[in-house]
C-alpha cells in the first residue's frame, strides 16, 4: 500500500515536472529572448530604437488602422452576437461557422484575396481604377485584410454569454415599457459589458500585430504602409537585431496587457463569472 | 420535426441585426472568397492542375502539411498534459501558468517568429547548445516545426481544459466504487469523454499550423523543395505576378481550410450525440 | 380588467403547444392555470402578455382586441419563473426601471418615482434591501422584488409564470398565502401559472386545468376537485384507485365481477374513500393483502395488493388505524364509500 502511494506520488511528481518543463521551454524563454535581446545594448540604445522615425510612423499608422477596424468589429458583434442568440433561425450553424474561418483561413490566404480582388483584371479592379483611389498596397487595404483575420473577436466573446444570459431580462424590460434603445443601451449592454471590452482588447491586440495578411497587402512601403509587426521584419532582415527586438517588445507589451485584463476580469466579476463556453478552444 | 425559416420574436432588432451580420459578412469575406474561386474557374483545367500539383508546390504541401501533423500530434499529447496537470494537480503559481497558455495568441506571429529564430539559432541560447552537439534546428524541418507548435499550442490546451473541469467528479468515484483501477478508469472514463475535444484541438491545431505565415518564414529559410511552407509560395507567386498561380494554391488552401472546419463541426455534432439535442 | 381568450392556438414547430383555448377571466380574478409540464399553460400565459404571437385567435382585454398589440401597450405585469431581475441594476433600481423608462411627458418626478418605489417595497416588506443587489438575496426575496417590479407600471393585469416554481418548499406555502393576502388587498386581475395542484387548490379563485394543450376543465377549487369532469383532472388532482368492475343492469357496480355479467366499467377512487375491513362483507367485498403501511402524517397511508396483483392505495385515520391493528401482510376486505365514472375513456 504505502508502496503504491510513493508511486502515484511519483508519477504525479513526473507529469507536472514534464509539464511545467514545456511551458518553460516553449512559452516562458522565449517572452524572456524579447526583453533580453532588447534590452541587451542598454537602456538608452532601446528607447532609440523605439523612438526612431520609422518606429513612431509605423505606430501611427497601426493606430490609424485600429480606430477604423475596432468600432466597425465591435457593431458587428455586438450586431452578430444579438442576433444569434435572440432569435431562432434557419443558417445559424452556418453563420457560427463563417465566423470560424479566420482561424482555419491562412492569413496569406485572407491577404492574397484582395489583392487577386482589386488587381488590375480583378473583379473591383476596374471600377476602382476609374474612381482613381489606391486600395491595395494602400490604407484601404490594410483595413479589409485586418478586418477579415479579427471579424469574429468581439462576436464570439459575446456569443456564449449573451447565450447563457437568455432573453428573459430582455422581454422583462420589454413588458415594464421599455423600447428598443433602452433595452439595448440599459439592459443587455451593461450586462456584457466585460464581454465586450474584452472581446475589445482581444480584437486589438489581434490587429496590432497581424503580420501575414497584412504583409501581403502592404507592399511594404517604406514611411506608408510599414506596420509596427513589417517594421519589426524590416528591422530583422537589415541585421539591426536589438532594433528588431525592441519594437517587438511593444508588441509583446500589448500582448502581455490583453492576457492580464483577462485575468483581471476573471476576478473582478465573479457576478457575471466570466464563463467561456468554448465552442472550439478560444 | 418541419424546419421553420425563423421563429417569430418579440424582441425587437431582428432585421436590423441580420442586416449589419450578413451585410458585413458579405463584404469582408464571402465576396472576397468567392472572387477566388472565380478567378480560378476562368482559367482551364490544365493550366489549374499545372499550378497547383507542380512540383514546387507539392513539395511546399508535403512539408506544410506534414509538419502541421506532426506538431498537430505533438500539441495534442503535451496539450493534454498541461490542461491534466492544471486542472487536477496543485502547483505553485496556477494562475501565472494559466495565464501564461494564452501567450501564443497574443504575441503576434512576427515577434514568435524572430524570437524563435534567434533562440535555437547559432547565438541562441538553445542553438548554440544544440549546434555544439551538431544538430541544427533553424532552416531545417525542425525549426518550421517548432514555430508550428509554439502558435498552436493554446488551442490544443484550451479546448481539453474546459471539458476536464466539467467532468463530474460523481462518474469517476462511481467508477471507483465499481472496483475499477485508476488506469481502467482513465481509459474507459475520462478518456472517452475527452477524446472529442482532443480531435478538436488536434484539427483545430494542424488547421493553425497549414496557415502560419509570420512565425514560420522568419526559421524556415525557405528553400524551395526542402523548406518552403505553402502560404509561402502564394506569396512568392504574387510577387511574381503570377496572379493565377497564387489563386490557385489559394483556393487549395481554402479548399483544406473548409473541410477542416466541415471535421470541426462533425466531431461537435459526434459529441452532441450524448447530450440528446439535435 | 378582464381578459377574454377566443380560439387561441400556437405551434411550435409541428408541435402544438395550445389547440384552440377559449377561456375568460373577470375582473379582479386569481386564476390559476394548471397542468403538467408542456400542457402549454406557459405558452398561454406568454400570448397574453404579448410574448409571443398566437398563430391564430384572439386576446380581449376588457373588450378591446390586443392581439396585434405591442406587449408594451397592454399595461401588462409580467412575473418570470427565474424573475428576470436586472442583475447589474439595485434593488431600488430594478422597482424604478418600468418608471423611469416611460416617455418624459407620463414619467413621474425622480422624488414621486422613490415615493412610489419605496412605497412598493414596503408592501411587499423589502424597504431595508432597497440598495442591495438581485444577487444578494435568497430565492423568495428576488421573487417578492421582481412582483414589486412588475407592479410598479400600476398594470391592470399580473401575469406570474410559475412564481413559486425555484423556491423550497416552506418559502413557498409561506408566500403562497401572503401572495393570496396581497391579491385581496391590492386586487388586481392576476393569473398564474403552476404545475402543482395543491398550490392552485390553495391560492386561486378559480382553476383552468390543461394537458396537451386543451383545457381540462374549468371551475373554483371545490369544483374542479370534488366533481371532476374528465379522468386526467380526477388523476392529476391526488392519487386515485382504478378498479375494473362491472355495472348490471340495475346500475348496481360490482367489484369482484362475474364475467357473465353486466357491462365493463372503470371506477375511480380516492384513497381516502377506500374502507377496510377485517372481515368480508356486502360493503367490503374486495379482498386484499397489505404490503406496506405508513403512519408518519396526518392520514395512515396503506398501500395494498389486490388478488390480480394490482397495487392500491388506501388513506385512513390513525384512530381506525388502531382499532383495526392492521400488520404487514394481513389479508383485509376494502370497500369503495364514493367514487367517479368517467363516459367515454381514452386510453387511460
Amino acid at each position: 500500500m504505502k508502496l503504491k502511494k510513493i508511486f502515484m506520488f511519483s508519477f504525479r511528481f513526473i507529469l507536472v515536472f514534464i509539464a511545467l518543463c514545456f511551458l518553460v521551454l516553449f512559452l516562458v524563454i522565449p517572452l524572456f529572448v524579447v526583453f533580453y535581446n532588447a534590452f541587451s545594448k542598454g537602456i538608452g540604445m532601446y528607447w532609440g530604437n523605439i523612438t526612431r522615425e520609422e518606429t513612431i510612423e509605423a505606430i501611427f499608422l497601426t493606430l490609424k488602422i485600429l480606430i477604423v477596424v475596432l468600432p466597425l468589429n465591435t457593431i458587428f458583434g455586438i450586431a452578430c452576437a444579438w442576433y444569434i442568440t435572440k432569435y431562432k433561425f434557419r443558417g445559424k450553424k452556418l453563420l457560427l461557422t463563417f465566423l470560424d474561418l479566420p482561424f482555419t483561413v491562412s492569413p496569406v490566404v485572407a491577404g492574397t484575396v484582395f489583392v487577386l480582388l482589386f488587381s488590375v483584371n480583378g473583379l473591383l479592379g476596374g471600377i476602382v481604377e476609374k474612381m482613381n483611389i489606391q486600395i491595395i498596397f494602400a490604407f484601404p487595404g490594410m483595413v479589409l485584410a485586418t478586418i477579415f483575420i479579427t471579424f469574429p473577436f468581439v462576436a464570439r466573446e459575446l456569443i456564449p454569454i449573451m447565450e447563457e444570459q437568455g432573453q428573459e431580462m430582455e422581454e422583462a424590460g420589454r413588458m415594464l415599457g421599455a423600447r428598443t434603445w433602452q433595452i439595448l443601451l440599459k439592459i443587455t449592454l451593461p450586462n456584457i459589458r466585460w464581454a465586450l471590452f474584452y472581446g475589445m482588447v482581444l480584437c486589438s491586440a489581434r490587429c496590432v500585430g497581424e503580420f501575414g495578411a497584412v504583409s501581403v497587402v502592404s507592399g511594404h512601403i517604406r514611411g506608408k504602409t510599414i506596420t509596427i509587426p513589417l517594421e519589426v521584419e524590416i528591422l530583422y532582415n537589415e541585421y539591426n537585431l536589438v532594433g528588431a527586438f525592441g519594437v517587438a517588445s511593444l508588441l509583446c507589451i500589448i500582448g502581455l496587457i490583453s492576457l492580464i485584463f483577462r485575468k483581471w476580469i476573471e476576478k473582478r466579476d465573479p457576478q457575471n463569472l466570466y464563463r467561456q463556453i468554448h465552442r472550439y478552444g478560444d | 420535426m418541419k424546419k421553420i425559416f425563423y421563429q417569430k420574436s418579440i424582441l425587437p432588432g431582428y432585421g436590423l441585426s441580420l442586416g449589419i451580420t450578413w451585410l458585413y459578412l458579405s463584404l469582408i469575406v464571402l465576396l472576397p472568397l468567392s472572387t477566388l474561386y472565380i478567378k480560378v474557374f476562368t482559367g482551364s483545367l490544365d493550366e489549374f492542375i499545372s499550378a497547383v500539383f507542380s512540383l514546387r508546390a507539392l513539395k511546399a504541401y508535403e512539408v506544410s502539411f506534414g509538419l502541421s501533423f506532426v506538431s498537430a500530434c505533438i500539441n495534442s499529447l503535451f496539450g493534454f498534459l498541461v490542461a491534466w496537470v492544471i486542472v487536477r494537480y496543485k502547483i505553485p503559481f496556477k494562475g501565472f501558468w494559466d495565464a501564461l497558455i494564452d501567450l501564443p495568441f497574443a504575441l503576434p506571429t512576427a515577434v514568435a517568429g524572430i524570437t524563435l529564430t534567434w533562440l535555437y539559432g547559432p547565438q541562441g541560447w538553445i542553438g548554440s547548445f544544440l549546434e555544439a552537439h551538431g544538430f541544427k534546428v533553424v532552416f531545417t524541418p525542425i525549426g518550421i516545426a517548432i514555430a508550428m507548435i509554439f502558435v498552436s499550442f493554446p488551442f490544443a490546451v484550451r479546448t481539453i481544459e474546459p471539458v476536464l473541469k466539467d467532468l463530474d467528479p460523481e462518474v469517476e468515484e462511481s467508477a471507483r466504487c465499481l472496483g475499477a483501477s485508476r488506469w481502467k478508469i482513465f481509459q474507459k472514463v475520462i478518456f472517452p469523454t475527452i477524446l472529442p475535444s482532443l480531435l478538436t484541438g488536434f484539427t483545430l491545431s494542424f488547421a493553425r499550423s497549414m496557415g502560419e505565415y509570420g512565425s514560420v518564414i522568419f526559421i524556415a529559410g525557405n528553400q524551395p523543395l526542402k523548406t518552403e511552407i505553402a502560404p509561402l509560395l502564394i506569396v512568392m507567386r504574387l510577387e511574381e505576378y503570377d496572379y493565377y498561380g497564387s489563386a490557385s494554391i489559394s483556393v487549395f488552401l481554402l479548399t483544406v481550410s473548409f473541410v477542416l472546419l466541415l471535421c470541426l463541426n462533425f466531431i461537435q455534432f459526434w459529441n452532441r450525440r450524448y447530450l440528446g439535442t439535435i | 380588467m378582464s381578459i377574454e381568450l377566443i380560439d387561441v392556438s400556437k405551434k411550435f414547430g409541428t408541435f402544438v403547444a395550445v389547440d384552440n383555448v377559449s377561456f375568460s377571466i373577470n375582473r379582479g380574478e386569481l386564476l390559476a392555470l394548471l397542468g403538467p409540464s408542456g400542457s402549454g399553460k406557459t405558452t398561454i400565459l406568454r400570448i397574453i402578455a404579448g410574448l409571443e404571437k398566437a398563430d391564430t385567435g384572439s386576446v380581449i382585454l376588457e373588450g378591446r382586441d390586443v392581439s396585434r398589440e405591442d406587449p408594451r401597450d397592454r399595461g401588462i405585469g409580467f412575473v418570470f419563473q427565474h424573475y428576470a431581475l436586472f442583475r447589474h441594476m439595485t434593488v431600488f433600481e430594478n422597482v424604478a426601471f418600468g418608471l423611469r423608462v416611460k416617455p418624459r411627458k407620463l414619467r413621474p418626478s425622480e422624488p414621486e418615482i422613490k415615493k412610489r418605489v419605496m412605497d412598493l417595497l414596503s408592501l411587499v416588506q423589502l424597504d431595508f434591501l432597497a440598495h442591495h443587489y438581485p444577487m444578494q438575496l435568497s430565492g423568495g426575496q428576488r421573487q417578492r422584488v421582481a412582483l414589486a417590479r412588475a407592479l410598479a407600471i400600476q398594470p391592470s393585469i399580473l401575469l406570474l409564470d410559475e412564481p413559486f416554481g425555484s423556491l423550497d418548499a416552506r418559502v413557498r406555502k409561506e408566500l403562497r398565502r401572503w401572495l393570496r393576502k396581497l391579491h385581496d388587498e391590492i386586487h388586481v386581475t392576476s393569473v398564474f401559472v403552476t404545475h402543482d395542484q395543491e398550490e392552485a387548490l390553495e391560492v386561486s379563485d378559480r382553476v383552468v386545468i390543461m394537458n396537451q394543450g386543451k383545457i381540462e376543465q374549468i371551475g373554483t377549487p371545490e369544483e374542479v376537485y370534488f366533481s371532476p369532469q374528465t379522468p386526467f383532472v380526477f388523476q392529476f388532482l391526488g392519487d386515485v384507485n382504478l378498479f375494473h368492475a362491472r355495472e348490471l343492469s340495475n346500475g348496481e357496480i360490482v367489484f369482484i365481477p362475474d364475467e357473465s355479467k353486466g357491462v365493463e366499467k372503470k371506477i375511480f377512487v380516492r384513497p381516502n374513500q377506500i374502507s377496510i375491513s377485517l372481515t368480508h362483507s356486502r360493503n367490503n367485498p374486495i379482498p386484499a393483502t397489505i404490503q406496506y403501511i405508513n403512519t408518519a402524517g396526518p392520514m395512515v397511508k396503506i398501500e395494498l395488493m389486490d388478488k390480480k396483483g394490482n397495487p392500491l392505495l388506501a388513506f385512513i385515520s390513525i384512530d381506525e388505524y388502531h382499532e383495526l391493528h392492521l400488520k404487514k401482510n394481513m389479508e383485509v376486505f376494502l370497500g369503495v364509500k364514493s367514487h367517479h365514472t368517467f363516459e367515454n375513456i381514452p386510453n387511460f
